[in-house]
């Protein structure tokens, strides 16, 4: 054990070059409202023997049959502001200024999701997954970048919990894994002003399209006793997905951190007081399945629950955020505030982000 | 050291670990390119040409030198957002209906008197170019301090070679900023003309002026030739159409230039030439 901990902070330690323009923070399809809140720590939180403990599906494990309606967007007000100028057609020089100087990148993402759940087992459908980014560069010679995809998906997905006798006092081990098809159509852009006068606007956009099929894969302990982490490894779209473009351009935002191999690895803790409880850990997010670590998303996250109100916090070099969350027994909302900045050159100064999340069970 | 001691010491340093590298400083360096851009898009263009021109890493596809280049012309006050109505207008077809064209002569023959047949080529210039002067209108005036860097925008685009990826972008920047810089020597030659109103070639001859006109007018020629160049070079890379007044205006120039180059009058024949039509045309 105590190999493995100095093993995961040794690798730490070893800076990983970053590489490409690849758009974060990104709302996945697997995005649950709690996985958003603690970058990945926690997707569910679950109350085992009056022991709460983070889980690492979306869906809470529930005796009888529901059915649950989801929604999840991230918005930006100056994304939007800048959409209703242009749509409006109100751009002047000092708005496009400031345009270029401040908010020269912007990303929305988001989807809706219905869900029947039956004990461990959950069937959904996500009608529609949304994500797009765009980046203006240079007021002398404009260029444009933006990619944009949407996508369905249709998703199966259960939990195995496997009591050891030797260990059940302390915890239970437990393996969930999910097999889902997509149906995805992206486009993107890389071009600049002069381009678009010469041009014909279908020949500026590279579009592509994928249907297939992909699995993700969670598994570790639970825990039930105070001093004992629960511990979970997931790795989503375990398999390559091929490429449906041979002759296609690389493009300048990339969206390889929404439709590549990854993994993340958590470890976290509770404590129970008088009034609520508390979860906090910290998750390490692998690229290409720990290929190599993806340090500026590795985060620590913070959880406190008292009745119906949680409340959360995490930090993370690229991201830092907190927000609420009210669960009735027949709705859900929530709302993060998060200040957030893109690894890269996409994006040079932290911009304020905001998550709205919405469910309605039935 | 007990079993519990120990395990409190891994996960002490695992999340001491983890806090310093959440808590480190963003460290993903910038290559200077990345500087460049974000320089440039804040404005701060001297320290972009400054970090670029300093910069002898290999340019392979030749983003570092088109960029270098867009750092001069945003120096010289050049923004290609609000003069994008003017680059379009030249090359491709407008939706809205052309200004109607006005009579233009046709070409003259060529007398014994050269610079008589000189003066009637000037005229259908003139007369061509009224037809398209609302195009000069949005076409920024820049400073004489800030000539130097649209020559020298021009000079570094112009340095991108036709196996670098960026060259059709090239050549096509390169028939923008020429096109700014025919545009600001031909609003040298009549500095009382307003072209908001649209003015008519009798307009344009009365509002030249013959000294202004020695100086600017070669150069304006040059820059046109060098855009309508540079123009060709994507033309035969990418189908573009380049509107019929353009053409008209194009053959126009190419008259003209060939007439001085055949001709060579001096200064003193073309003012006289040039007083000669202002009496004969204003009041």
């Amino acid at each position: 054990m105590k190999n493995i901990l100095l093993f995961i902070a040794l690798t730490l330690s070893v800076h990983t070059p970053l590489k490409g323009f690849e758009l974060q923070h990104i709302v996945e399809p697997s995005a649950s409202m709690i996985s958003l809140q603690t970058q990945n720590l926690c997707h569910s939180l679950y109350e085992q023997k009056g022991h709460l403990v983070c889980l690492p599906w979306s869906n809470p494990i529930v005796d009888t049959g529901k059915i649950s309606l989801l929604a999840i967007a991230k918005t930006n007000e100056k994304g939007l502001g800048i959409y209703q100028r242009a749509r409006d057609k109100d751009l002047n020089q000092s708005f496009l200024e400031e345009v270029f100087r401040n908010e020269n990148f912007q990303d929305i993402s988001g989807f809706a999701e219905a869900r029947a759940l039956y004990k461990n087992t959950v069937f959904s459908i996500i009608p529609l997954h949304f994500a797009a980014g765009f980046k203006l560069n240079n007021p002398s010679l404009p260029e444009v970048h933006f990619i944009e995809q949407r996508q369905t998906q249709i998703k199966l997905s259960t939990t195995w919990f496997l009591d050891n006798p030797l260990t059940e006092e302390w915890m239970s081990y437990f393996i969930a894994p999910s097999i889902y098809h997509f149906d995805r159509a992206s486009s993107s852009g890389d071009y600049d002003v002069l381009d678009s006068a010469t041009t014909p606007y279908k020949d500026l956009v590279q579009n592509r399209s994928l249907k297939g099929a992909n699995a993700d894969l969670a598994l570790g302990w639970s825990s039930k006793i105070l001093w004992l982490p629960s511990v979970t490894v997931h790795g989503y779209r375990l398999f390559k997905e091929s490429s449906d473009c041979s002759t296609c351009l690389p493009t300048y935002i990339s969206l390889d951190s929404l439709n590549a191999p990854k993994a993340d690895a958590s470890v976290s803790w509770t404590i129970d007081h008088s009034f609520g409880s508390s979860v906090f850990g910290a998750v390490i997010q692998g690229k290409r399945l720990f290929k190599s670590i993806d340090q500026d998303q590795s985060a620590f996250a913070y959880i406190y629950k008292i009745s119906r109100l949680q409340s959360y916090a995490s930090l993370s070099q690229n991201q830092r955020s907190f927000g609420f969350l009210f669960d009735a027994n027949l709705y859900q909302l929530g709302i993060q505030y998060s200040n957030e900045i893109q690894a890269t050159a996409l994006q040079p100064k932290r911009i304020n982000q905001s998550y709205a999340y919405t469910a309605l069970v039935l | 050291m007990n079993w519990t001691n120990a395990r409190r010491r891994s996960y002490l340093f695992l999340a001491l670990s983890l806090l310093l590298e959440a808590c480190q400083h963003k460290s993903a360096s910038l290559s200077n390119l990345e500087k460049a851009e974000q320089w440039v898009n804040e404005r701060r263009f001297q320290d972009a040409i400054t970090l670029l021109e300093n910069d002898v890493s290999k340019d392979a596809d030749g983003h570092r030198t088109l960029l270098l280049s867009s750092a001069y012309a945003g120096a010289a006050g050049i923004n290609l957002i609000d003069s994008y109505s003017f680059f379009s207008g030249f090359l491709i077809e407008s939706n809205s209906p052309p200004p109607k064209p006005r009579k233009i002569p046709s070409t003259p023959d060529k007398q014994k008197d050269n610079l008589q047949y000189l003066a009637q080529l000037v005229q259908a210039y003139l007369m061509t170019l009224a037809n398209e002067s609302h195009l000069l209108l949005s076409i920024p005036r820049l400073t004489k301090e800030s000539r130097p860097q649209l020559t020298q925008a021009i000079l570094t685009a112009e340095s991108i070679a036709k196996e670098q990826s960026t060259y059709v972008r090239a050549r096509q920047y390169l028939v923008f900023l020429n096109l700014i810089q025919f545009g600001n020597y031909m609003k040298n030659v009549f500095p009382s003309v307003d072209f908001a109103e649209n003015p008519s070639a009798i307009d344009l001859i009365c509002g030249m002026e013959p000294q202004s006109f020695l100086v600017n007018f070669e150069q304006a020629i040059s820059s046109f030739q060098a855009a309508v160049l540079a123009l060709g070079d994507i033309q035969s890379m990418k189908p573009m159409k380049m509107r019929t007044q353009i053409q008209e205006l194009t053959g126009s120039v190419e008259s003209l230039k060939k007439q001085f180059e055949t001709d060579r009058p001096n200064l003193s024949q073309i003012s006289l030439m040039l007083n000669g039509m202002q009496q004969s045309y204003c009041p």
